[in-house]
C-alpha cells in the first residue's frame, strides 16, 4: 500500500525506526526511482566534512521587523529579522543547511524518540530553522499567553493551520522531503522553516557559520548549502576514507 | 403449302418453356429465400459467433472451476454435503424423516381431499337451500340452512387443522434436511454460471435464422426501422464480437440506456434507409439520390441536438455541441439567419464602430482592416483579404461617419502615469483573466499585446475607469478603478506596441476624403460589416448571407462546387454528388469553411457574383465541429414524443451556466476540482499541488474512505496509477496570480492565498439573496486580495439566474434560507443545555486563545495591524453565509479552502474554560453568535457595508 504512511502513529522509539523503514519501503512501491531511496548500511572508513558558510561582501544592515499588534506580549520595539544573521567578526552565516543531496546509502540515523520542538516565545518561532528527516513528528508549542496560529505552507506534506493556545502542544508529522515555511497569520512578522530531508547527512550552521557532517562513506558528492534568502550553493566534493575534509562556502545576496 | 396444324410438333417449344418455367421457379424461390433476405446470413453468422463466444466462456469457466483452488473448495463443500446426507440417512434420523414424509403424504392425499369435497358439496347445497327459502319461506328450509352452516363451519375447522399440521410437518422436514439443502445450494453456486452458459448455448444452437425482420415502426412519421435485423448485438449487455454488424453499441449504457432502441430505433440518430433490408448499402442509404445516408461516429452527434436543443453542453455529443458553440461565438448568425439563434441577434458580437475617431489612431484603422490577423493573430475578426485601397475606403467611411455626439470622456488625461505601477495593477487586479498580454492570459477578450498601437491614451483611461458609459453593451466590466489607477494602467497599455504599422501620412489623409468614403460604403454594404458591428448609415439592413436553418436538407444540386468538384469529391471517395448526398454536402461545407473563396477560382465572375464570406482561419477540429453541427440543421422535425423535456431545474442551471460563460466567471474562479480515477478505480477529488517527474501531489477536497484519507490531506499519486484525469474547470488566472506573487518572493503556497476564491460548492456556502445583491453591487470582502471582483452591471434578472445556478447545482434551498438560529425556540432550547448561551459564545469568541477580532473586521470595529492582514467582516456572516457552512468551516477551514489563513481552533478537550463542550458544540455556538450578530452589535453597522 502506498498510502499507509500516515496510518502509523509513532509512540515510542522502536516504532519510529520501523515507520521510517516502512516509509522507505512504501515509497518504493510507486516510484520508478527505487534505487534512489536512502538505505542504511554500516559505514566503514567514514570521513567527515566541516567548514564555514560565510558572507561575501559588506555585511548588510540588519533588517528590522515592525511589531504592529499585541504589544502587550510581543513588545513594541521593532526587532531584528532572524532571516539573515551574519557574525560580525568572521561573517559566518547562521541557519544555513549544509547537506549532501545525492547520497543513497550511509549511516544509521537514530532520531528515534526525539521529537524536535518548535516553540513560540514572545511572538517569535524558536528555532527559526529546524531540520528533520522524513517521518519525524515535530511538537509545536505556544509559550505566549495569546493566540498564535501555526500555518504550514506545504505542497507534498499535508498542510495544516491550527490556532494554538497558551502552553499547548500540537504534534505534526512530516513524511516527504520538502522545505516548509511556517508562518503565523495573526502576527505577520513571525516565520520559521521546517526542512525535511531524506537522508541524515545534513548540518545546520551555528552563529559563526560552522558546520560538521560526520560518518560519510568515501565518495564523490554534491554538497549543498541552503539559506532561506540567499538561496542554494552547491559544491562537488571528493571524500577519501577517514578523511576530514574542509569545505567553505561563501554566499552573497543575488 | 402450310403443314397441317395437327401434324406440327410443339415438343421443343414446350420443352423450352418447361425448362424456362422450372428455371424461373427455382430463381423465384432462391431470390425470395436468399437474395432478398441477406439478413438470414447475418443472423446465421451471429448465431455461430454467439455459439463460439459461449463455448469460449464455458471453457474459461470450466478451467476456472477445475483449477486446484476451486476444486479443493468444491470438494470441501461436497464432503460436507455427503456428510449431511449420510447423517440424514442414519437409521434413527431416517426413520424419523420417513415418518414425517409418510404422515405428510397421508394428510395431503388421503385426508384433505375428502374434507374439501364435503365442504364444497355442503356449500353448494347451502346455496340451493338459500334459494328455496326465498321462494317458500318455510321453517323447514330455514332449519336446513342452519344445519348446513354448522356442518360447513365444522368442516372448515377440520380443514384448517389439517393444513396447520401439514405446515408443521413441512417445517420439520425442512429442519431435518436443512444441512443437506444448504450444502447442495452452496455446491450449486460453483457450477451455476456454467449451467447458465450451457442453457444459453442450447437455446442459441436450436435457433435458426428466420425470414422475419425486426422492426420498430414510427407511426406518425410512417417510417419503419429494421436495422436491428442485422445489427443483432447492438443492445446486448455482453459483446459477442467486435465484427460488424454484430458489435455492441459504443458506450451502450450511456447512449442506449437513455434511448432504448425498441422505442427510438436507430434511424432517428443515424439516418439511413430504415425499411431497406436488401443490402447493407441500401439499408444504410448509401445509394444514389437517397437523401439521408447513414451518419457514422461523431457525425451522429448532430442528431442529439434535434431533441436536445436547449442544452449547450450535451454529454456524448461533444462534437456537435462544440460546433454549436463555435457557431454562436463566431457570430455566424450575424450574416446567416438561423433558427434557434434569434435570441442572440439583438446584441452584435463585435464592438460598435460609432466612436472610432475618438478611440483609435488614424494610421491603425486602414492597416487593421487590410490585415486583421497580421496585427493580432488570435483575433475573432475574420480576414476579408481586402486590398490596401479597399481597406482605406472602408476606413474612410467609418472615420467620417462616427457619431456626432461627443463621448463622455470625463477624466482629463493630459499626463501619463507610471508604467511600473500600471503593470503591477494590470497583472494582479485581474485583467489577465480575460485578456492576453503576449502569451500570458486568456483569449476570452481581445489580445492586448499591441493595444498601444491602436487605442488613444485618453480614450483608454476613460474606458478603463467606466467602460459602460462609453459602450453600454460591452462585456468589459467596471473594475471600480480610481482615476489614478486608470491612468497607470492606461500608461502601461499604451506602451504595449509592436512593429511599425507602415501607413503613410497620405493614406491617413485619405480617411477624410468623401469620395473614398462613398467607395467604402459600397464595400460595407456588400460585405455586410453591419452583421457584427454597429455602423451609422447601415441601420435596418438585412443579412447578407444565405439562411442556414435547413442547410442539412438543401438539395445537393444547389451546392456550387466550382471547377474543383471532382477533386473535392474524390477526397471523400465519391465520383459524383448524387452518389452519397450526405458525404457530398459534408465535404462542401468543410471545404467552404476551410477555403471560402475556392469555388470562384478559375471562373469568370463579376464583382457582384463573387463569394463574400471572409476567412476565419479555423483549425481542422473546428471545421469538423462546425460541419457536424451544420449538417444537422434540417427541416425534418421529429415527433414531440422523442424530445427531451428539460426540467425547470435543469433549465435554470443551463441559463445560469450560460451567464457564467458570458461573464467569463471561470477566468478567475475555479468551479470544479481535479478529478482523478486510478487504475484500481479509486476516485480522488482534490487540487493538484505539485507535479514531479513520476508523480503528483493531490490535496483532497473530498474524503476518501477506501484510502482512509480525510479532506485536506495530501497524497502522492504516481502517473502510472492514473487511469483518467478530468482537470479542474476555471481559475484560469490563478497560475498567473501565483507566479506574480512568487516573483515577489513568496512560496507557491503563500502565493495561493492571493488567488481569487474558488467557487467549488459555493451554493453550500452563501445565501442566494446575498449573492444576488453581491452580483449587482460587489464589495471587497477579502482585504488582502489584490485581484478585484468587477462590477458587471448585470440586470437583476441575470443576477437572479446566477444566484439560482449556484444554489441549484448544490441542491440547496433557493431563494429563502431558513435561519432557525435567530428564532426564540431554538435559542431557548440551547439555553437549557448551556445557560447564558450567547453570552458564553461571546466569551469564546473574544477569548484570547481564539480572539476572532484579532484578524476579522466586525462592522466598524477593525483589528490592529495593516488592513491587508485583516480577514472578512463578520458582521456580514448573518446575511451572507449559510449557517451549516459556518459550522463546517470553523471545524476545519483547510478542508474547505486549502491554504486558507483561517486556522482551526476547536479540538477535543480544549477551550473548556470559555465554553465547555465538544468541538462541534463550540463551533455551533460561534455560528449561532454570528447569526445573531447584528442583534448583538448594532444594525447600523451593516448599513455602512452596503446592506
Amino acid at each position: 500500500m502506498i498510502f499507509n504512511v500516515n496510518k502509523n502513529k509513532i509512540s515510542n522509539k522502536a516504532t519510529l525506526l520501523i515507520s521510517i523503514l516502512s516509509l522507505t519501503f512504501t515509497l518504493t512501491a510507486y516510484s520508478k526511482a527505487d534505487e534512489k531511496r536512502y538505505k542504511e548500511i554500516i559505514v566503514a572508513n567514514g570521513g567527515c566534512i566541516t567548514g564555514t558558510v560565510s558572507f561575501d561582501g559588506d555585511i548588510p544592515p540588519t533588517k528590522l521587523l515592525p511589531i504592529n499588534k499585541d504589544h502587550e506580549f510581543c513588545g513594541k520595539e521593532p526587532r531584528p529579522s532572524p532571516v539573515l544573521e551574519i557574525h560580525q567578526v568572521n561573517k559566518g552565516i547562521k541557519n544555513v543547511i549544509v547537506s549532501i543531496e545525492d547520497i543513497f546509502e550511509g549511516k544509521h540515523f537514530d532520531m528515534s524518540g526525539i521529537r524536535p520542538l518548535l516553540d513560540q516565545q514572545r511572538c517569535t518561532f524558536i528555532p527559526h530553522v529546524l531540520v528533520i528527516t522524513a517521518g519525524t513528528t515535530v511538537d509545536i508549542l505556544n509559550g505566549d499567553n495569546l493566540m498564535h496560529n501555526v500555518h504550514s505552507h506545504c505542497t507534498k506534506n499535508s498542510p495544516f493551520n491550527e490556532g494554538t493556545t497558551y502552553k499547548q502542544r500540537l504534534s505534526k508529522r512530516f513524511d516527504f522531503e520538502e522545505t516548509v515555511k511556517i508562518s503565523c497569520d495573526v502576527h505577520k512578522w513571525m516565520s520559521a522553516w521546517i526542512v525535511v530531508k531524506e537522508n541524515p547527512y545534513f548540518a545546520l550552521t551555528d552563529e559563526e557559520g560552522r558546520f560538521t557532517i560526520e560518518v560519510v562513506p568515501p565518495g564523490t558528492y554534491k554538497l549543498q548549502a541552503w539559506h532561506e534568502s540567499l538561496g542554494i550553493n552547491t559544491k562537488e566534493i571528493n571524500l577519501g576514507p577517514n578523511e576530514e575534509l574542509k569545505v567553505n562556502f561563501s554566499c552573497n545576496q543575488k | 403449302m402450310a403443314e397441317k396444324e395437327e401434324k406440327k410438333s410443339y415438343a421443343l417449344l414446350y420443352l423450352i418453356m418447361c425448362v424456362a418455367l422450372i428455371g424461373v421457379t427455382i430463381w423465384a424461390i432462391w431470390n425470395e429465400t436468399f437474395t432478398r433476405r441477406p439478413w438470414k446470413q447475418y443472423q446465421g453468422r451471429y448465431s455461430r459467433l454467439e455459439e463460439q463466444y459461449l463455448k469460449d466462456k464455458y471453457i474459461r469457466l470450466k478451467e476456472e472451476f477445475e483449477s486446484p483452488d476451486v476444486q479443493a473448495e468444491y470438494m470441501e463443500v461436497k464432503k460436507h454435503l455427503d456428510e449431511a446426507k449420510s447423517s440424514l440417512y442414519s437409521p434413527n434420523t431416517k426413520r424419523y424423516y420417513e415418518g414425517l414424509l409418510t404422515e405428510n403424504r397421508i394428510l395431503e392425499e388421503k385426508q384433505l381431499p375428502p374434507l374439501m369435497f364435503d365442504a364444497n358439496a355442503a356449500r353448494s347445497e347451502l346455496l340451493e337451500q338459500k334459494y328455496l327459502y326465498s321462494v317458500d319461506h318455510s321453517e323447514e328450509t330455514l332449519k336446513k340452512i342452519h344445519d348446513l352452516e354448522e356442518t360447513i363451519s365444522k368442516l372448515e375447522n377440520r380443514i384448517e387443522a389439517t393444513k396447520n399440521r401439514e405446515e408443521e410437518l413441512g417445517g420439520r422436514i425442512a429442519e431435518v434436511t436443512s444441512e443437506v439443502s444448504k450444502h447442495a445450494k452452496q455446491l450449486g453456486t460453483f457450477t451455476e454460471k456454467m449451467d447458465k452458459v450451457q442453457d444459453a448455448f442450447v437455446s442459441v444452437y436450436q435457433k435458426h435464422a428466420t425470414i422475419q425482420t425486426y422492426q420498430v415502426y414510427f407511426e406518425e412519421m410512417n417510417e419503419a426501422d429494421r436495422c436491428m435485423t442485422c445489427h443483432l448485438g447492438i443492445n446486448r449487455t455482453e459483446s459477442v464480437s467486435t465484427e460488424q454488424p454484430y458489435a455492441i453499441h459504443p458506450k451502450r449504457e450511456f447512449y442506449l440506456g437513455a434511448h432504448p432502441p425498441e422505442r427510438f430505433g436507430c434511424i432517428l440518430c443515424h439516418n439511413g434507409q430504415g425499411r431497406a433490408t436488401a443490402s447493407p448499402e441500401k439499408a444504410h442509404g448509401e445509394v444514389e439520390y437517397w437523401l439521408t445516408p447513414v451518419l457514422r461516429g461523431s457525425e451522429a452527434h448532430t442528431s442529439c441536438i434535434k431533441c436536445h436543443p436547449e442544452e449547450s453542453n450535451l454529454q456524448g455529443a461533444s462534437v456537435a455541441s462544440k460546433g454549436k458553440r463555435l457557431f454562436k461565438d463566431l457570430g455566424c448568425y450575424g450574416c446567416h439567419t438561423t433558427k434557434g439563434f434569434e435570441k442572440y441577434e439583438a446584441e452584435r458580437i463585435a464592438p460598435d464602430l460609432l466612436e472610432l475617431p475618438h478611440k483609435v489612431y488614424a494610421e491603425w484603422l486602414p492597416e487593421w482592416i487590410r490585415n486583421t490577423k497580421g496585427f493580432r493573430p488570435d483575433t475573432r475578426m475574420p480576414d476579408f483579404k481586402f486590398s490596401a485601397d479597399e481597406a482605406v475606403a472602408i476606413a474612410a467611411y467609418l472615420w467620417q461617419n462616427a457619431s456626432t455626439v461627443p463621448l463622455p470622456l470625463k477624466i482629463k488625461a493630459d499626463e501619463k502615469g507610471s508604467v511600473e505601477e500600471g503593470k503591477a495593477l494590470f497583472e494582479n487586479i485581474g485583467c489577465l483573466a480575460c485578456h492576453k498580454d503576449g502569451e500570458k492570459g486568456s483569449s476570452y477578450a481581445p489580445n492586448l499585446s499591441r493595444i498601444g498601437d491602436k487605442v488613444r491614451y485618453d480614450f483608454l483611461v476613460n474606458w478603463l475607469v467606466d467602460p459602460k458609459i462609453i459602450q453600454a453593451k460591452t462585456n468589459m466590466p467596471n473594475l471600480r478603478l480610481t482615476d489614478e489607477e486608470g491612468i497607470h494602467i492606461a500608461t502601461y497599455l499604451s506602451a504595449l506596441k509592436g512593429s511599425e504599422l507602415g501607413v503613410s501620412a497620405e493614406t491617413v489623409k485619405e480617411l477624410n476624403n468623401p469620395q473614398k468614403a462613398e467607395e467604402g460604403k459600397k464595400l460595407i454594404d456588400w460585405y455586410g460589416c453591419f452583421g457584427c458591428h454597429q455602423i451609422s448609415g447601415t441601420e435596418g439592413k438585412g443579412k447578407i448571407g444565405v439562411e442556414l436553418s435547413s442547410i442539412g436538407s438543401k438539395p445537393i444540386g444547389q451546392f456550387d462546387f466550382g471547377i474543383n468538384e471532382k477533386a473535392i469529391l474524390q477526397k471523400v471517395g465519391l465520383r459524383f454528388v448524387e452518389e452519397n448526398t450526405f458525404k457530398a454536402r459534408k465535404a462542401w461545407i468543410a471545404e467552404k469553411l476551410r477555403d471560402t473563396w475556392q469555388f470562384d477560382v478559375g471562373r469568370y465572375k463579376t464583382h457582384a457574383e463573387k463569394l463574400k464570406m471572409p476567412y476565419y482561419n479555423l483549425s481542422p477540429d473546428e471545421i469538423d465541429a462546425l460541419t457536424v453541427f451544420l449538417i444537422g440543421l434540417t427541416d425534418e422535425e421529429l415527433p414531440y414524443r422523442f424530445w427531451y423535456t428539460v426540467s425547470d431545474k435543469k433549465r435554470a442551471i443551463e441559463e445560469g451556466r450560460e451567464l457564467v460563460e458570458k461573464y467569463n466567471c471561470t477566468g478567475c474562479h475555479q468551479f470544479t476540482p481535479d478529478k482523478i480515477t486510478l487504475v484500481d478505480n479509486t476516485k480522488l477529488v482534490g487540487v493538484i499541488k505539485l507535479k514531479e517527474e513520476d508523480n503528483l501531489y493531490l490535496q483532497l477536497w473530498e474524503e476518501n474512505v477506501p484510502l482512509e484519507k480525510k479532506v485536506g490531506e495530501t497524497i502522492p499519486v504516481s502517473f502510472a496509477q492514473i487511469k483518467e484525469h478530468i482537470p479542474a474547470e476555471g481559475g484560469d488566472i490563478i497560475p498567473l496570480i501565483r507566479s506574480h506573487f512568487e516573483e515577489e518572493g513568496l512560496l507557491p503556497e503563500e502565493a495561493n492565498v492571493f488567488a481569487p476564491p474558488r467557487l467549488y460548492a459555493e451554493g453550500k456556502k452563501v445565501q442566494p439573496l446575498w449573492l444576488f445583491e453581491f452580483l449587482l453591487k460587489p464589495i471587497g470582502l477579502r482585504p488582502w486580495l489584490k485581484v478585484r471582483m468587477p462590477t458587471y452591471e448585470m440586470s437583476s434578472q441575470e443576477a437572479t439566474k446566477v444566484a439560482k445556478f449556484f444554489s441549484l447545482i448544490e441542491n440547496e434551498d433557493y431563494p429563502y434560507v431558513d435561519i432557525e438560529e435567530i428564532k426564540k425556540e431554538y435559542l431557548e432550547e440551547k439555553e437549557k443545555k448551556f445557560p447564558d448561551y450567547l453570552a458564553k459564545a461571546k466569551v469564546l469568541f473574544e477569548a484570547k486563545d481564539v480572539n476572532c477580532g484579532s484578524c476579522h473586521v466586525q462592522g466598524s470595529k477593525t483589528p490592529e495591524g495593516d488592513p491587508s492582514e485583516w480577514a472578512p467582516d463578520l458582521s456580514l456572516a448573518r446575511v451572507r453565509l449559510r449557517p451549516t457552512w459556518i459550522t463546517k468551516w470553523l471545524l476545519d477551514p483547510q478542508a474547505i479552502e486549502p491554504g486558507t489563513k483561517m486556522p482551526r481552533f476547536f479540538r477535543t478537550g480544549e477551550l473548556q474554560d470559555y465554553f465547555p463542550g465538544t468541538p462541534e458544540e463550540q463551533a455551533t455556538a460561534i455560528k449561532d453568535l454570528l447569526m445573531n450578530f447584528s442583534v448583538m452589535s448594532s444594525l447600523g453597522e451593516l448599513a455602512k457595508t452596503g446592506f
